[in-house]
């Protein structure tokens, strides 16, 4: 079977003067024709920069070594010129950071209307109309009055949705969809998710969903990574990790969620030797000690 | 925004007041004109029917209520030297000044704008650091010097263009290239900064993630956002050489209202220094105007209040 996605190897450093910092280490990860991905892990384990790669949106000074195939196609060590072809189209990405993914002068309109005519030429009735639509898709009341609006006149949650409907607006293949939830309240969140999935059932989208939360991991994966300090620790389908899952990281993982407990006193803190700022530069794999409690 | 117009040029005209209020003043104690118009044997009586003749006679306080009145009405008086209304005097020097502004801040905008542009998406590059390097010299370069050295190799040694005045379009390519020099320069620098901050958000990232070609990304998502620092750098600038470009006036002999300014001053052409400065003043009132309107016009956010 041919991936859509197909990672091997791949390491992502980040080279100064002083130091490196090595913030993807070996990972390896493939994703079939609209298959869900959840891709989960603590703060600074390399989510980001792994999603960032397959765009070929690592810049200096991140040094990316490996291969990753799209579509059967190489995209490390390519040209800014050449990467387009696959930007927006092929994968597609949504931000973390969503307040300033929004060109501020100007209206969210003529935003989603300029990738509809430039990137899949549409005219510029057609794109209007498309907009209006995928504003309403993404759940957007009024778009049509809502069309020239600038985005400072919508809320977060509103720009976060908008940033979505540019992503998926050009039907990539892949949609890389980077914690999109983590910054709006829980009501819209569900929202999201939920739009999230149908755009994939409708268009067949394959999706690496990025989150350190693991009750929205198993509501939208069928397959789950855990990163740990740059490296894919474990890897397998959703359910079977949230059953038995292998690596002592992935146990503290949950063991720590919130969700399975009934009260905080049953919460257990994840061990202080996985709490890390940033990716320790040693080249070994991870090993800790297991947790004392068993899981049920 | 008719509001916040009538504000602008209600404050303006204040300003303007008030810098009439002190050079009517401080002309008035560089001494009197007659030192200057009469010879020493001049009779008693000739000084005196010139002195009545310019209301000279009169009490400071009264020349001054004489002048607001009439100033009110659009009179500034009658030239002291020539023989002409002191508005027209004023006026007729300022379509040079409005086309060397104009001019020098077209050609200088244009190419600080190219120039920082490439400087910032090469940042920290060679093509960065030359461009930087150069921009930080003509920042930097004294205008007379560059204006006496400029005339030297270009109108004297070479005889590409005039050595002065504003005959063809010739003599006006080293008056503009001088008051453009520094312009440029710092233009340049603000327009590399803003570029630099803008390239790093989040919506540049999102535009280079859609597969937008790098011109679309530089001139449509990044220069638009970047424009608020340089227009309003740009205006400060403009406004200064409406004032100024008095080092043109001097070394070229370029006409103007800074050679206007500056010869109704060594001649205490008062009706005429008076009428300079409110020309200038109402550029400036209305240049800064036209400015605010641009910003509007460039970012959505800002509000007029
Ligand atoms: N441009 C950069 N320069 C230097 N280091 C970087 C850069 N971008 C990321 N890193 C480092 O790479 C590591 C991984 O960062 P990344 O953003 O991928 O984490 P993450 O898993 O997405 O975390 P979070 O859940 O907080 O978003 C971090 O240690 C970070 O400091
Ligand atoms: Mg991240």
């Amino acid at each position: 079977m041919s991936y859509l996605l197909e990672i091997s190897d791949l390491n992502v450093t980040f080279e100064t003067r002083f130091r490196t910092v090595p913030a993807v280490r070996n990972v390896s990860l493939a994703v079939g024709q609209g298959e869900s991905v959840a891709l989960v892990g603590a703060s600074g384990s390399g989510k980001t920069v792994l999603g960032r790669s397959v765009l070929g949106l690592v810049d200096e000074p991140g040094v990316v070594r490996g291969s990753i195939l799209f579509d059967g196609r190489q995209v490390v060590g390519r040209t800014e010129e050449e990467l387009r072809e696959i930007r927006g189209v092929g994968v597609a990405m949504v931000f973390q950071d969503a307040l300033d993914g929004l060109n501020p002068v100007y209206s969210v309109g003529s935003q989603l209307s300029e990738v509809l005519t430039v990137r899949l030429g549409h005219s510029r009735a057609e794109a209007k109309e498309r907009a209006i639509e995928l504003m309403r898709q993404v759940g957007i009341r009024e778009p049509e009055s809502r069309f020239n609006n600038f985005p400072h006149q919508f809320s977060g949650g509103m720009r976060q949705r908008i940033c979505i409907a540019l992503a998926v607006g050009m039907r990539p293949k892949l949609l890389i969809a980077d914690e999109p939830t983590t910054a709006l309240d829980v009501t819209v969140q569900a929202g999201i998710l939920r739009l999230i999935k149908t755009l994939q059932r409708e268009t067949g989208m394959g999706l690496i969903f990025i989150t350190h939360d693991l009750a929205v991991a198993r509501e939208v994966s069928e397959r789950m990574a855990v990163m740990y300090n740059g490296q894919i620790v474990e890897e397998g389908a959703t359910e079977e990790i949230f059953s038995r899952p292998q690596h002592p990281y992935t146990r503290a993982l949950l063991l720590a969620h919130p969700a399975r407990a009934k009260s905080w006193r049953d919460l257990e803190p994840i061990p202080d030797e996985f709490v890390t700022d940033e990716p320790s530069s040693d080249n070994q794999t991870v090993s800790a000690p297991a947790p004392t409690a068993s899981i049920g | 925004m008719l509001a916040f117009i009538r504000g602008r040029l209600l404050s303006g005209l204040l300003t303007i007041f008030g810098v009439v209020v002190l050079v009517f003043f401080l002309a008035r104690l560089t001494g009197s004109p007659i030192d200057l118009f009469f010879p020493e044997g001049a009779t008693q009586a000739q000084l005196e029917s010139f002195s009545r003749a310019h209301g000279l006679d009169r009490p400071l306080l009264e020349q001054f209520w004489v002048f607001l009145s009439n100033a009110a009405r659009g009179d500034f008086g009658m030239s002291i030297w020539q023989q002409r209304p002191a508005l027209q005097a004023a006026l007729s020097e300022m379509p040079a000044t409005l086309m060397l502004t104009f001019l020098a801040m077209t050609v200088s905008v244009i190419i600080a704008v190219v120039l920082g542009t490439i400087a910032a998406a090469f940042r920290f590059r060679l093509v960065d650091r030359i461009i930087t390097i150069l921009t930080l010299a003509t920042g930097s370069i004294p205008h007379f010097w560059f204006a006496l050295v400029s005339i030297l190799v270009f109108a004297i040694i070479l005889r590409l263009v005039p050595t002065s005045g504003a005959g063809n379009w010739q003599s006006w390519i080293l008056p503009v290239a001088t008051v453009s020099l520094g312009p440029i320069g710092i233009l340049t620098q603000v327009t590399r900064g803003a570029m630099i901050e803008v390239l790093s958000s989040g919506f540049v990232r999102n535009a280079r993630a859609r597969g937008f070609g790098s011109t679309r990304i530089l001139y449509r998502h990044a220069l638009r956002n970047a424009a608020l620092p340089i227009i309003a750098v740009a205006g400060d600038i403009a406004a200064g050489m409406v004032n100024g470009a008095i080092i043109v006036s001097v070394v070229f002999a370029f006409p103007g209202i800074g050679k206007a300014i500056i010869g109704a001053v060594l001649a205490r052409d008062f009706p005429v220094l008076q009428a300079c400065i409110v020309v200038v003043g109402i550029a400036v009132v209305l240049l800064n105007l036209i400015i605010d309107l641009i910003y509007v016009v460039v970012d959505p956010r800002v509000r007029l209040s």
